[in-house]
């Protein structure tokens, strides 16, 4: 029997990022839920949805990375609950088949399953480029990059950072066009443009 | 500071992307097939290294089922990809999550795309074809084959005996073989270890599924030349870089020459490296991995430009001592990895 969660949305991501990156890369590390749920809200935020709608927030760490203390808080219980466990490799974990039936069950909520445009968009994205590609695009983020930097931990989801991603995706509309066709569109292109001018 | 976007470069990449031709030419539908010919792909290639293929391999699916054309074939099985591939195949994705091989060699990727999302792969070179329509797919990781059949590491040990294997011991990486003075692989560039940490930290951004970061400091003036976080991070790789040989100057003179001393010396080094990091992150599990290049030559000299295959790999198999053996001494410290680079012999 599950426990109740802090937070369904958060619940939520875990099981279905886990259940989409099962067709690219099989089970995830910690730090790969993180950026994919991030991606996530980005991806949300292209569709115009206001950030607020994603229920919870990201910080930007030390080690250059998105990270969400409600999506970890989610992890981990998902772990207790046996709807995900360990895979052969201690570092990564999986959906189990409890894990399926709940993520099925989570699927009759509309106002979760209406997220699941996003992650299902941004857990394809490992289907066309290397993961650590949208990892090279995502720690390309200026205050992401500062938090390494300077070892410290900065708050992501601010006013200066709205009014940047927001420039970045009124280009890519311009080119791609608008949310009404597949995400995986702007998604792509997205990783591809900061990841190759973050690794060149 | 503000993250700009150039609308030119994007619009670019926009012109050259699959993933916006398919919707665009069959709908959500076509995202779908596009989604699931990728899966069949990347299995495929899990099976079956592209690399090998003499002909060419195409895989597609009808986007609206309605359209499917029943063409004689045979179903795929794994066990034999390794040679129902090799001559090239056509292998149709169905929708009820099927995959066959397509009997008719005289269907082209322009002729199925009418209907269909197409990939195809020839010669290293890989497309998808919607209406006739061809976008090539970007080959992101320098040295792959294909896009869809790149290896992700979770180990540094493993992504490190590959990167050895596959990019240093025949200098195959294109960044690496920056580093020798000479055709024949002899000598090194003078000061040759920037190249050296940049090849491998291109590798390892790669193909590692952690952070990747190069020269971090561990402390206020020592950098150690690469840092890996796993997990957010309950753990931290820290790898320094030391090379073996004999460099010279742009001009011919020779320069520095490092012997196994350096090896010895970069150990010491990536020690005190990681006591510093304990003191920092005393609640982050560490490992330190020396990466020893060797490129060392027997019997050259300043007037050498070829070099017999006795001498060229006298080293090649030579273990290197380390007092203190801080591998056995410390649970932090892995084996140190020497990378042999070897010379074009006579």
């Amino acid at each position: 029997m599950a426990t109740p969660r802090m937070n369904p949305a958060a619940t939520f991501d875990v099981l279905a990022i886990h259940g989409h990156l099962r067709r690219s890369i099989g089970a995830i590390s910690r730090s790969e839920l993180h950026l994919f749920a991030y991606l996530s809200c980005l991806l949300s935020l292209y569709d115009r949805i206001p950030a607020s709608e994603w229920r919870y927030s990201f910080a930007a760490t030390q080690f250059g990375a998105p990270f969400s203390s409600d999506l970890d808080d989610a992890f981990r219980d998902a772990l207790l609950d046996g709807v995900i466990s360990a895979d052969v490799n201690p570092e990564l974990s999986q959906l189990t088949a409890e894990g399926d039936e709940e993520l099925a069950d989570l699927f009759t909520l509309l106002t979760l399953k209406a997220r699941d445009r996003y992650i299902e968009a941004a857990c394809a994205t490992s289907l066309m480029l290397p993961v650590s590609m949208a990892r090279e695009a995502v720690g390309s983020d200026s205050r992401i990059k500062s938090a390494a930097a300077l070892q410290t931990t900065r708050a992501l989801l601010t006013s200066d950072w709205y009014a940047d991603i927001h420039s970045q995706f009124d280009a890519l509309r311009s080119s791609v066009g608008d949310a009404s066709i597949d995400l995986l569109a702007p998604a792509v292109v997205w990783v591809r443009y900061f990841g190759e001018r973050q690794s060149a | 500071m503000s993250d700009e976007i150039d609308y030119d470069a994007v619009a670019r990449l926009a012109a050259e992307a699959s993933e916006v031709l398919i919707p665009k030419t069959f709908g959500l539908a076509g995202g779908e097939s596009l989604r699931n010919v990728v899966t069949t792909v990347r299995r495929l290639y899990h099976f079956f290294d592209p690399s090998y293929c003499e002909g060419r391999i195409i895989v597609f699916q009808v986007v609206d089922p309605k359209n499917r054309i029943e063409r004689q074939g045979s179903d795929v099985i794994e066990a034999r990809l390794q040679r129902d591939l090799r001559a090239g195949a056509i292998v149709e994705v169905l929708h009820n999550g099927g995959v066959r091989f397509v009997a008719d060699p005289t269907l082209t990727a322009e002729a199925l795309s009418e209907d269909a999302v197409v990939y195809e792969y020839a010669a290293g070179e890989e497309r998808f074809v919607a209406n006739f329509a061809s976008r090539r797919v970007p080959n992101v990781v320098r040295g792959n084959q294909s896009s869809f059949a790149l290896p992700a590491f979770v180990s540094v040990k493993d992504a490190l005996h590959v990167y050895a294997e596959s990019f240093v011991r025949l200098s195959q990486c294109r960044i690496f073989s920056d580093v020798w003075y000479d055709d024949r692989r002899l000598f090194l560039r003078v000061k040759p270890e920037k190249t050296m940490r940049r090849s491998l930290e291109q590798f390892l951004r790669a193909r590692l599924r952690a952070q990747v970061m190069p020269e971090q400091n561990v402390d206020e003036s020592h950098p150690v030349d690469i840092r890996v976080a796993f997990d957010l991070p309950k753990r931290l790789a820290l790898i320094e870089i030391k090379w073996l040989g004999q460099s010279r100057q742009g001009d011919g003179a020779m320069a520095t020459a490092y012997t196994e001393v350096r090896a010895r010396s970069g150990a010491d080094q990536l020690a005190g490296y990681l006591d510093s990091q304990h003191t920092q992150t005393p609640d982050v599990a560490l490992r330190g991995y020396l990466v020893v290049i060797d490129a060392r030559r027997r019997n050259i000299t300043e007037t050498s430009a070829a070099i017999s295959h006795d001498d060229g790999h006298h080293y090649a198999d030579r273990k290197i001592p380390y007092d203190p053996e801080y591998h056995i001494t410390r649970i932090d410290f892995e084996v140190p990895f020497r990378m042999f680079a070897e010379p074009v012999c006579d």
